[in-house]
């Protein structure tokens, strides 16, 4: 409504916005959620969309049953009935075709999801809770004054202010808004990321339900990127064998991403799984990689999942963030409470809060980008093996070391240079680190 | 001026986030660049995944 002063105004309506807008919806707050597409839930960006079960990732042990998502630690669930696809291994290959594979008795390595469907869950419930919804609005700027917030927005019609109490952002991980307000100093960019998705239906893949990630220039022709691959629930009407295809790669490389879909997909060592396979989807993704936000609330404005995080927060994260940000501004509405809860939660659990978390991530690019010879010859050792893991990006590096240094002195013996090249990979100076990696 | 073809644009947004004149809307799914505000900068060009901004 025009001249309406919301308690709270939410930039962003992916998994964190939606659930904030939710969230404070659900305590009595107006709320106001202010999202660029027009419909909320197409998904049009790259997403791997995993439910990542590993324990106490994010601080958090998320297990799925009957519909619903639990939360556990955090003590609240949230519908889904949207179909998902537990992951049964998580397999790295060489560009040779050897492997590395993860995998536990029990549980999956991941549950992949449909995130189309658990943002029409979202937007549905926010919905009946009265949350007002601009979409097709792109916010052009904010402000954070001592009274009161403003947002300028824009939309078919042309361009409104838009006044509330509070303000949430989160507006993803490129987030110009949180730059705007202040939220970039001494945050640190580590660089850019482009990211390509085809979905294809019909695909010959011959193993379980997996994630697979295929590491080494070989698999693209020579150019630089990282490929990765998971089995895509809800894409297609009775389609079982819909896949996604995700390429990575750093800003500025010579070759277009296409150019790398076509080569992975057509000749590489991997092409025949695709020789029957149709193309359903085509998403894409730029991420600016910065070290997360230190302090994700000010004055009357917090920054809420991908937005205040290092590359992500996964949906989860995203989930567990705006839910704890829309509390929070209920909190300060009702109670009087400064933001410093929501803050402490953000440091305390999110992954890449914690010392050496950003390090670690960054060094497992140190294995992936070996000649592919040599990741030929190291996953040679391990290509029959099974290792015990999960798709987590915070345990990926060491368990990578365990499963590689459980054959160290075969490689030793067999390719002394790469033994050395690998022992300077995994950098194994920290001698509790290397006491915890000790095979049983 | 530069140009985003409708057909190939994936609407993942990148362009939107990262143009420093804020001059790209999306419209029916797609980044559709304001020639008002546009200023050449070519940022779009640059950022883009699937190379659909162009010279026209």
């Amino acid at each position: 409504m025009p001249g309406e002063i919301y308690d709270l105004i939410i930039v962003g309506g992916g998994p964190a916005g939606l659930m904030a807008a939710k969230t404070a919806a659900g305590e009595g707050l107006s709320v106001l959620l202010v999202e660029r597409k027009k419909e909320i839930s197409r998904i049009t960006r790259s997403c791997c969309s995993m439910w990542i079960n590993e324990p106490m990732t994010h601080g958090e042990c998320i297990s799925v049953e009957n519909g619903r998502v639990l939360f556990r630690l955090n003590d609240f669930c949230i519908d889904y009935s949207g179909s998902m696809i537990p992951l049964r291994q998580y397999i790295r290959f060489s560009p040779g075709g050897k492997k590395v594979v993860f995998e536990n008795r029990f549980d999956p390595v991941a549950i992949a999801f449909d995130k189309s469907e658990l943002l029409k869950g979202l937007l549905s419930e926010a919905e009946v809770l009265g949350v007002n919804i601009a979409s097709g609005s792109l916010c052009i700027d904010a402000e954070d004054e001592q009274e009161e917030i403003s947002v300028k927005i824009r939309d078919a019609e042309g361009v409104r202010h838009l006044h509330g109490q509070y303000l949430i952002l989160a507006d993803g991980v490129n987030s110009a808004l949180s730059a705007k307000l202040g939220f970039h100093e001494n945050r640190k960019r580590l660089g850019r990321f482009e990211v390509i998705s085809h979905f294809y239906r019909d695909v010959e893949c011959p193993y379980p339900p997996a994630f697979m990630n295929f590491v080494g220039s070989g698999h693209l022709k020579g150019a630089m990127g990282n490929v990765y691959m998971l089995p895509k629930p809800g894409m297609e009407e009775n389609a079982e064998n819909v896949f996604e295809v995700s390429i990575g790669s750093p800003e500025g490389d010579r070759v277009s991403l296409k150019d790398k879909m076509n080569y992975f997909t057509r000749e590489g060592y991997f092409a025949s799984w695709f020789k029957n396979a149709g193309l359903v989807g085509v998403n894409s993704a730029v991420l600016n990689f910065r070290t997360p936000l230190a302090t994700p609330a000010k004055s009357r404005t917090l920054v809420a999942g991908d937005a205040a995080s290092f590359i992500e927060t996964y949906c989860q994260g995203a989930i567990i963030y705006g839910r704890a940000a829309g509390l929070a501004v209920a909190a300060r509405i009702k109670q009087g409470k400064d933001f410093s809860e929501y803050v402490d939660l953000w440091i305390k659990t999110y992954g890449y809060n914690q010392p050496g978390e950003i390090e670690k991530a960054t060094k497992i690019y140190g294995i992936n980008r070996l000649p592919d010879r040599d990741l030929d010859c190291l996953f040679g050792f391990t290509d029959n093996e099974t290792w015990r893991g999960y798709v987590n990006e915070f345990n990926d590096f060491e368990r990578m070391m365990k499963a590689i240094n459980a054959h160290i002195d075969a490689i030793k013996a067999e390719r002394p240079d790469l033994a050395a090249a690998v022992e300077k990979c995994f950098d194994i100076k920290n001698t509790e680190l290397k006491g915890s990696l000790s095979l049983s | 001026m530069i140009k985003i073809k409708a057909d190939a644009c994936t609407g993942c947004g990148g362009c939107i986030d990262l143009c420093p004149s804020i001059a790209i809307n999306m419209v029916n799914n797609k980044a559709v660049i304001d020639a008002d505000l546009c200023t050449e900068c070519k940022m779009c060009v640059k950022v883009c995944p699937v190379n659909i901004p162009c010279e026209q």
